[in-house]
């Protein structure tokens, strides 16, 4: 594809005026895709079509199957942005996915419909999404414990959420300058009510050295006298949250099963440095970062009936922080990998401890 | 055998209290024999707790009957246990089947389970029977099993009537909508294949009802006159009216196991000082 650009000499003509055309070659009709992916003593095979621009507005289909020897998902979605206006754009998803979660012993399968309405408003974005979800909770092994047993079976849930987002970084990995501002609201009605707030927010300054804080916040209020469920609550600590912890392994736990919890916070100091020495400079050694850490947080249970005075010092009480240094990897502009040396701090009897090295996978990092 | 109205069965077995003891509860009648302690007993923690569905609106004829068996037998045992009501039991359960006991940290489902786990941990009860008769009530245990059990799910589950007037405005009471609907026919068309996997699923209603009569004869004609199925031995531990989930459990006084049939005619196994039975 090409733009050509002429100088325009009709009898309209402007003094300035430019006459663009843009040569361009369009999308096919229908794409498709296969993968398997293997990992985990679990091996699927993930299908994909996607209707790149159904109706010629750039209205986008995609569906996708996956069929695993333990468990099978699919997706269906249907994209359409507002003619003229990209960034406002409506989307209505169709899903069915099972997630395994072994620190809580629980599987958990969410059969779903969402309709979600995303629009800016001078520099922020806003998302307003519908969800009803039909939940099944389940217990991974026999060896579950009974309180995360208690939880096993079908809710309905029926949540509208909002999210405002502010971002001025200019990557989203490992980004040299700006903030990011992500706060996010959610009530729920039927079998669960609740109200959740998170806030993100990242500062980086000035390379080749870049210093990042952030902090994440969250709080779960249930509406009237039912408990909250184990899947809607809030968990904390591994690689990419509280380093030098075990996966999700901070907090109320019951034999050795994390249940997570309504309120928490976590905060994290980088600093993040070249490679010593430089190696593979201007190529691939640019992917990759040393970085200094520190990071804190605490996850508990409210009691509600207390004062806000009450709930901050529950909060600040049992802080659980640790401190270490590592080597970052950048994946494209997505993900990234992280290997740590840790020093865990202020651990609680029932946490569960990763000290020494740490290897962490993900997309989104405290 | 004349059938005057089909409709009326299963709403008389809800509407009239009866709580119908399956199949699994002639197996204690059978099972229990005497009560002893060995001497190497565990001893039985205080919190025991036996989880069922909601006893008002949610449980079905069969998992009400189950819970009784498991509660009477747990109560012949000496052993106390508090009866716990949640909406999800079933996907508690490990088994996926109701009741179950949460003892100290062990969950165990089923009555066969229950029994075994209560043998194991030393409350045992001592066997006076010989080789044949243990033969023999094996085989009679499978037939009640089978037979009596079957048509409970069959009577639930497949014929319309009851389900759409019982069963589904039951099983999904706890849930919103459309989850009450979706939970109870899911439940529907399990049932229904596993009655076509053992072959009810041809038979009509009044074809199980006759299995049924049959089954209660065979289990008449081998009580014929005698007090109790397998021993003569007369019962003493347990005392006078003892209350469970509202079914009075008399000692004195003649009691009979009926299952109430469309016809008039009442097939029993006879008068008896048993331990349970089933009031209309």
């Amino acid at each position: 594809s090409s733009i050509l650009f002429f100088l325009y000499l009709g009898d309209d003509a402007l003094p300035n005026g430019l006459d663009v055309t843009f040569e361009v070659t369009e999308l096919r009709r229908l794409t498709g895709s296969y993968n398997t992916m293997v990992g985990n003593n679990e091996g699927s095979m993930v299908l994909g079509l996607k209707f790149p621009n159904l109706f010629g507005r750039a209205e986008k289909v995609t569906f996708q199957f996956s069929y695993g020897t333990k468990e099978t998902s699919y997706g269906l979605s249907f994209f359409k942005p507002q003619p003229g206006n990209f960034e406002r754009n409506f989307s209505v998803n169709l899903y069915k996915v099972t997630g395994q979660f072994p620190w809580s012993s629980l599987r958990e399968t969410d059969r779903g419909i969402s309709t979600e309405f995303n629009f800016p408003i001078w520099k922020t974005n806003h998302t307003l999404k519908w969800e009803g979800v039909w939940r099944e909770l389940g217990c991974l092994a026999r060896t579950a414990s009974f309180s995360v047993r208690e939880e096993s079976g079908h809710s309905l849930k029926s949540s509208l959420s909002h999210a405002m987002v502010i971002d001025s970084r200019n990557s989203s990995i490992l980004p040299k300058r700006g903030a990011l501002l992500k706060i996010n609201q959610e009530l729920a009605g039927y079998t669960v009510r609740f109200s959740k707030k998170e806030k993100k927010k990242n500062n980086n300054f000035f390379s080749p050295k870049v210093f990042s804080a952030s902090l994440w916040g969250g709080m779960l209020v249930p509406i009237g006298d039912k408990p909250s469920s184990i899947a809607d609550r809030f968990y904390l600590g591994g690689p990419t949250s509280v380093r030098g912890f075990s996966m999700y392994s901070i907090g109320p736990q019951s034999d050795g099963d994390y249940l997570g919890g309504e309120a928490y916070w976590a905060g994290g100091l980088h600093l993040y440095t070249p490679l010593p020495f430089r190696p593979g400079r201007g190529g691939f050694g640019d992917l990759f970062r040393t970085h200094f850490f520190l990071n804190a947080g605490n996850l508990c249970n409210l009691n509600y009936g207390d004062g806000p005075k009450a709930h901050l010092q529950k909060l600040a009480e049992y802080i659980r922080w640790s401190y270490g240094a590592g080597i970052v990897l950048r994946l494209g502009n997505i993900a990234r990998l992280e290997l740590n040396y840790c020093f865990p701090m202020g651990v609680q009897s029932g946490d569960r401890i990763c000290d020494g090295v740490q290897f962490g996978a993900g997309i989104r990092f405290l | 055998m004349q059938v005057s109205n089909t409709k009326l069965l299963p709403m008389l077995l809800y509407f009239c209290r009866a709580e119908v003891l399956s199949a699994s509860f002639i197996d204690l009648l059978l099972d229990v024999q005497q009560l002893t302690m060995t001497e190497a007993a565990e001893p039985w923690p205080e919190n025991a707790a036996l989880y069922q569905q909601l006893k008002e609106d949610q449980i079905l004829l069969s998992d009400n009957a189950a819970s009784l068996a498991v509660q009477a037998f747990l109560q012949m045992c000496n052993l106390p246990v508090r009866v716990v009501c949640r909406a999800n039991a079933e996907y508690m359960s490990p088994s996926g089947k109701v009741p179950f006991i949460h003892v100290g940290n062990q969950v165990v489902s089923e009555l066969g389970p229950i029994v075994q786990f209560v043998k194991a941990k030393g409350h045992s009860l001592s066997d006076g029977l010989d080789e044949v008769q243990k033969a023999e009530m094996k085989a009679y245990m499978e037939l009640v099993n089978n037979m009596l059990l079957t048509a409970e799910l069959y009577l639930q589950w497949c014929d319309d009537v009851t389900v759409e007037e019982i069963t589904h405005p039951r099983y999904g009471s706890p849930y919103p909508w459309p989850l009450n609907r979706i939970l109870s026919y899911q439940k529907q068309w399990e049932i229904r294949r596993k009655m076509k996997a053992i072959g009810w699923a041809g038979k009509s209603l009044e074809q199980v009802l006759e299995d049924v009569d049959q089954c209660c004869q065979a289990l008449s004609q081998r009580l014929g006159t005698q007090p109790y199925f397998f021993n003569k031995q007369q019962r003493s531990s347990l005392s006078t009216g003892q209350e469970i989930e509202g079914t009075a459990w008399p000692l004195s006084g003649i009691s009979c196991f009926h299952l109430l049939m469309p016809t008039a005619k009442c097939c029993y196994f006879s008068p008896c000082n048993s331990v349970g039975f089933l009031h209309i």
